[in-house]
């Protein structure tokens, strides 16, 4: 859905029962806009409507007095307001002088990506390609072809909260506070509340949030700066690459255990039969909570405190997942967090985040960030450059506060997805294992069986749908890791995974059509794919 | 009350009486208000029916937006 600034004949035209009997369309735009995320106010506009009513007003009822006439007005822009969004007037802007007011809301069209819509004939004649009259607006719905439907739409998300942020960036740049300004402290702070750990901090992306944590338990536990490459971390080969890669990078060799063929989380029992095998080789244990569904923490737990593993949880793509009520991040001696634009919660570039309720390691992973040093300039360990950005912890502090609202829209679109796809034949639906499991459905991965799945994706971007295979090589099979891990057993179910996923389309914002499109697609594509 | 009503634009007839249609007399039931009855908060209850029974649909848009921004600065802005 494009962006729509709504100029002010239209708003005009919707508060006076004369204009809305000789413009019906408008009225028709109006109840149509009222509410959408995508429909804006310019804020260019406001005055206008303000001393424009005013003047109506003044000719309709002479008696009215200033304050009466200035009442009403104001009680009609805040409707207005509670309906639409503002959109701004850039700076950027090159002002068109033969019609300032005009040029003044189509660089707010422009700057937002969007088109105007106006009755104003000599805007509709001058500008063609961004604006739109109501009629040719309404029309334009009925008659939609579905766009490209991406795996996310960030433009969209990022508009649905756009005061917040701009507010905040503005604080930053008017501050200029960029390195570790207050905006971090109150990040990490509100982080640690929402994950219920007593720390966080806030680094550079989620591979290094991984990073730090590994490095911080190999000073905390065997006082070097590294791991050793005899010592081994047992995580899933099912994964990213930063999850082995920054095992390798910690010193350590990963042991790749494979993963429940239905719920592509590391297997629990296989886990048990490796720590048998390698003994004490084994210093600990990286779940990832694949796709945002949490892994089953009371047995990786339990194992760990039998054999005195450590546990860093992956948790990249799982924000406010929970096991047993309990959000991820919160179990082990670390959880590491990804903020990278598309996750659940996306900052606007890299950034990542440690949680932990572990004082040394919060102390640890706050100095190896700064290059290694509580003193900058008298450093004690090996460290990083790894801050997260100030303006990308006010980016995120706006963000943070739709988390669960977003969550929950992504678990409604997977409920929708499941019910409409429950018929098809070989596919394989996501497996939630009971409701001690709150997926947040970072991705909604299916399961395509007989070797079909690259002809399904195929098919649907034949019909403008993308989506994406999350992993089509397991850590095992990549170059890197040639020589560098350990493998234990048969890593079948690994390798069968990454031949048969596919994820589809999961914007929290999209609309039911879209939705329904996708799944009737998946339908008819039944019929000749299998 | 009940009354005889014919088309008019001046007048504090509220709300907006809409059952004319075709007809240029038709009876109604109306509250008069005196002028010191249009008070402030008449106006806080009422502001939607005022501003919806404007007339400036009768003219150009560009007629009315140049004396729009004159009228009220002067009067916003003066004594």
């Amino acid at each position: 859905m494009k962006n729509t600034v709504i100029d002010i004949n239209i708003l005009l035209d919707y508060y006076e029962n004369i204009r809305r009997e000789k413009y019906p369309e408008s009225v028709d735009v109006f109840e149509f806009l009222k509410n959408k995320d995508f429909a804006f106010v310019s804020v260019s506009s406001i005055d206008n409507l303000e001393f424009i009513k005013y003047h109506d007003l003044s000719v309709r009822y002479p008696n009215l007095t200033k304050n009466q006439k200035l009442k009403i007005v104001h009680n009609m822009i805040k409707e207005i307001l509670s309906f639409f969004k503002i959109a701004k007037t850039p700076s950027y802007i090159e002002i068109d002088y033969e019609d300032i007011e005009d040029s003044l809301i189509i660089h707010t069209a422009k700057a937002i990506d969007g088109i105007v819509l106006t009755r104003d004939n000599k805007l509709l004649k001058k500008y063609p390609d961004i604006c739109k009259s109501p009629k040719d607006y309404l029309e334009s719905f009925k008659n939609k072809k579905t766009d490209f439907i991406p795996m996310l739409d960030l433009a969209r998300e990022t508009y649905y909260m756009h005061y917040g942020i701009e507010k905040n960036i503005d604080k930053v740049i008017n501050k200029s506070n960029f390195i570790l300004g207050v905006e971090v402290k109150e990040l990490e702070q509100k982080i640690a509340n929402y994950i219920g750990t007593e720390y966080a901090v806030g680094v550079s992306s989620g591979t290094d949030a991984l990073l730090l944590s590994l490095r911080a338990l190999a000073i905390k536990k065997k006082n070097q700066e590294y791991w050793s490459r005899g010592d081994l971390i047992i995580t899933t080969p099912f994964t990213f690459t930063a999850t082995g890669d920054t095992i390798l990078r910690s010193g350590a060799t990963p042991l790749f255990v494979d993963v429940d063929i239905y719920t592509y989380n590391i297997d629990v029992n296989r886990i048990k039969e490796a720590i048998k095998v390698y003994g004490k080789r084994v210093v600990g244990i990286v779940p990832v909570h694949l796709y945002g569904l949490p892994c089953n923490m009371d047995e990786v737990m339990a194992i760990a405190k039998e054999n005195d593993l450590f546990v860093v949880e992956d948790c990249a793509q799982a924000f406010g997942s929970m096991y047993k009520g309990k959000k991820v991040g919160s179990f082990g001696d670390a959880g590491a967090f990804s903020f990278f634009p598309t996750k659940n919660l996306g900052a606007f570039g890299d950034a990542g985040a440690v949680t932990t309720n572990d004082k040394e390691l919060f102390e640890l992973i706050k100095m190896l960030r700064v290059h290694g040093g509580k003193d900058k300039y008298n450093v004690e360990h090996i460290g990083y450059k790894a801050r997260i950005d100030t303006i990308q912890a006010a980016v995120l502090l706006e963000k943070i506060k739709y988390i669960d609202e977003f969550n929950q829209r992504r678990r409604k679109i997977a409920e929708y997805y499941i019910r409409g796809l429950s018929e098809v034949k070989d596919l394989k639906l996501p497996y939630i294992p009971s409701e001690d499991y709150y997926h947040t459905f970072h991705q909604f991965t299916i399961f395509v069986k007989n070797n079909k799945r690259d002809e399904l994706q195929k098919s649907l971007k034949e019909n403008n749908i993308q989506s994406m295979v999350y992993y089509p090589t397991p850590l095992h099979k990549m170059k890197v890791f040639e020589g560098r891990c350990e493998v234990f057993g048969s890593l079948e179910n690994s390798e069968k995974a990454s031949e048969g996923v596919l994820s589809l389309p999961i914007e929290p914002l999209m609309e039911q059509e879209e939705l329904k499109f996708i799944v009737e697609k998946i339908k008819n594509m039944d019929e000749y794919i299998y | 009350m009940r009354v005889k009503a014919k088309r008019v634009k001046e007048g504090f007839l509220i709300p907006l009486i809409k059952g004319f249609e075709d007809k240029e007399e038709i009876e109604v039931e109306i509250e008069l208000l005196s002028k010191e009855q249009l008070d402030d908060e008449f106006v806080d209850k009422h502001w939607k029916a005022l501003a919806l029974d404007t007339v400036s649909g009768e003219r150009e848009d560009d007629e009315i937006i140049y004396e729009a921004a004159w009228r009220f600065y002067n009067e916003k802005h003066g004594n």
